[in-house]
């Protein structure tokens, strides 16, 4: 499988984009020769110079610095949300499926009901009953994929609890819990990282949303959305400090989105036909 | 048919009623006193005591949620703490604004995608093609607001054609729409190329192509109107979608609809409006997935039998 995936140009990228950000974030401390926090008034809104390759903010910091350390929020806001996605979602959808009826028809209407908002909206929904910051933020990014992971995983187990193995697996005395376990989760695998590389790109974009509108991570955090939300007063004279926070969210939630195109088509070559939600 | 629809009203009404059901809850989930986040700020003991009867917020639940659906069918959402008016007053200010925005920018997102898809459903692994995907990809990966902001950069600070913010002509919504349209545009076009590339491979293309018709005749009288579903279902999906997305697009351009209202209620706490935007979002996003559903009908006349 991995031979497949490095064979293909898109995985190529993706991975290769997606190994680089995550160097250089996390030995940012080490090579950085501005501190992402410390103003410098005497240096506002620099354009890029060979002092300040991507130049300086509205309060003088170093833009490529502040990029570095506001990938730290990104990736591991993209890491925690799809992890709350996949905690939550994976029971509920397992429940669902196997166990049917009332639960399934009771978790289903549950779900139905999440689906009905758009899943921005949803996460500005919880944000404003948490209030806004970086780690309502998570909560309420990771409850908008919820509802996804919950009915991908009903859907595969719906498919495989009728298989033979199953039956056979029941047939030995296996309780519920050891056959979602052994028997059906594994095989659900799959398209969970199909869905969770889609949705890592979607929570960071999603992330970064919400820090524009103010709602996620505060200022002076570096996130992304926030730098381009501050920057935003300064378009006219200073463009840059827009521009280059942008080009890292587009970067990573590029590089993410050509991983799981490529993952799609060398794990699951059947998925490729179903409707994709997450693009 | 009959039955299809009937089905499909139901289970949107079961939807509808979730969706009150979540609104509903959505103050009971804030910290704090429902009534008292009712009221604003400098209300005396009196007014929020008389907020809290009128929305029965003394009373059991399952009473307050049918006082609740009995304002909400009387149009009654309470006050805007904010502005004091009544919230179903403010969104119907705001809502039409909103749905502009969603049609001009799903419009943009069909001509220019479905125009893309199928030139490169036509022509597939061609140097157009890839081309074509390559943009498809990259705009599927655009952060919006982002965008916008260049587009405002671009038109309104350099070039200066184009209004940045505010509402009112039609060179105000061009901005915004053109952001909300790139957007959907790549989504529609990987979807109709795909539909495309699957429907070609069927043999009543081949019979086509033997009669003798021409490729545009195939194209666009055989191959495209059976490509439609999954093209309908993803435009549907899609228009849902922009409403959240329009949220931020009309932060960034100042259009007074539903998106922006909601952020400002957010951050004053206003939780009469922000409840009767969810609200209306919910309803909105529900009645388009009912639309989309009852087209497939008419875009394919099994779907009645299933």
């Amino acid at each position: 499988m991995f031979k497949k995936l490095i064979s293909d140009r898109r995985a190529l990228i993706g991975l290769f984009i997606i190994a680089l950000i995550v160097i250089g974030v996390v030995t940012v401390s080490w090579w950085a020769k501005y501190d992402p926090y410390q103003s410098d008034l005497q240096n506002i809104a620099q354009p890029p110079s060979l002092k300040h390759l991507l130049g300086t903010d509205e309060l003088g910091r170093d833009v490529l610095t502040r990029i570095f350390y506001g990938g730290r929020i990104s990736l591991s806001l993209g890491v925690v949300s799809v992890g709350i996605g996949l905690i939550a979602g994976i029971p509920l959808g397992m429940l669902a499926g196997y166990f049917g009826k009332g639960l399934d028809l009771a978790i289903t209407g549950f779900i139905d009901i999440l689906l009905a908002f758009p899943p921005l909206l949803l996460a500005i929904a919880m944000v404003s009953i948490l209030g806004p910051g970086l780690y309502n933020a998570m909560l309420a990014i990771g409850t908008s994929l919820v509802p996804f992971y919950a009915r991908l995983v009903r859907g595969s187990v719906l498919a495989i609890k009728e298989r033979d193995f199953v039956e056979a697996a029941r047939a030995a005395g296996g309780t519920a819990f050891y056959i979602l376990r052994q028997h059906i989760l594994p095989n659900c695998i799959s398209p969970l990282i199909v869905q969770s590389t889609f949705n890592m790109a979607s929570a960071i974009l999603s992330a970064a949303s919400l820090g524009f509108l103010g709602l996620g991570a505060q200022p002076p955090l570096p996130e992304w959305g926030t730098m381009i939300s501050r920057g935003r007063v300064y378009l006219r004279v200073a463009p840059h400090i827009t521009t280059f926070p942008g080009l890292a969210i587009f970067v990573v939630v590029l590089a993410f989105n050509l991983l799981g195109d490529s993952l799609r088509d060398v794990l699951d070559p059947y998925m490729r036909k179903r409707q994709k939600i997450f693009i | 048919m009959l039955g299809y629809i009937t089905r499909r009203l139901l289970v949107t009404f079961c939807v509808l009623i979730g969706i009150s059901i979540f609104s509903f809850l959505l103050l009971h989930f804030v910290p704090g006193d429902p009534a008292q986040l009712l009221a604003d700020p400098w209300s005396t003991k009196e007014q929020i005591a008389y907020l809290r009867h009128q929305w029965g917020l003394d009373r059991p639940l399952y009473v307050q949620y049918a006082i609740f659906i009995t304002n909400l069918l009387r149009g009654n959402l309470g006050m805007s703490i904010a502005s004091g008016r009544p919230v179903s007053v403010e969104i119907a200010q705001r809502l039409p604004y909103t749905v502009i925005l969603a049609i001009a920018g799903t419009t943009i997102g069909l001509l220019i995608g479905g125009g893309v898809g199928i030139i490169s459903g036509a022509r597939p692994y061609s140097l157009v093609d890839n081309i074509a995907m390559v943009m498809a990809l990259l705009g599927t990966s655009l952060p919006s607001f982002w965008f916008g902001l260049i587009l405002i950069w671009l038109f309104a600070v350099k070039w200066r054609v184009l209004p940045s913010s505010g509402a009112g002509t039609l060179a105000h919504l061009i901005l915004p729409a053109m952001t909300l349209g790139i957007g959907i545009a790549a989504i529609i076009a990987r979807q109709t190329r795909s539909s495309l590339l699957d429907v070609v491979r069927q043999a009543y293309i081949t019979t086509a192509y033997a009669k003798g018709l021409t490729e545009s005749a195939v194209l666009f009288r055989h191959a495209l109107r059976n490509a439609l579903i999954p093209i309908v279902t993803v435009t549907g999906l899609i228009f849902g979608r922009q409403l959240g997305g329009a949220v931020v697009i009309e932060t960034v351009f100042g259009w007074p609809g539903m998106g922006r209202f909601l952020v400002e209620s957010i951050f004053t706490r206003d939780y009469p409006v922000i409840r009767g935007a969810l609200l209306t979002f919910g309803i909105l996003f529900a009645l388009t997935n009912l639309f989309v559903d009852l087209l497939y009908g008419v875009i394919d006349p099994r779907i009645k039998y299933v």
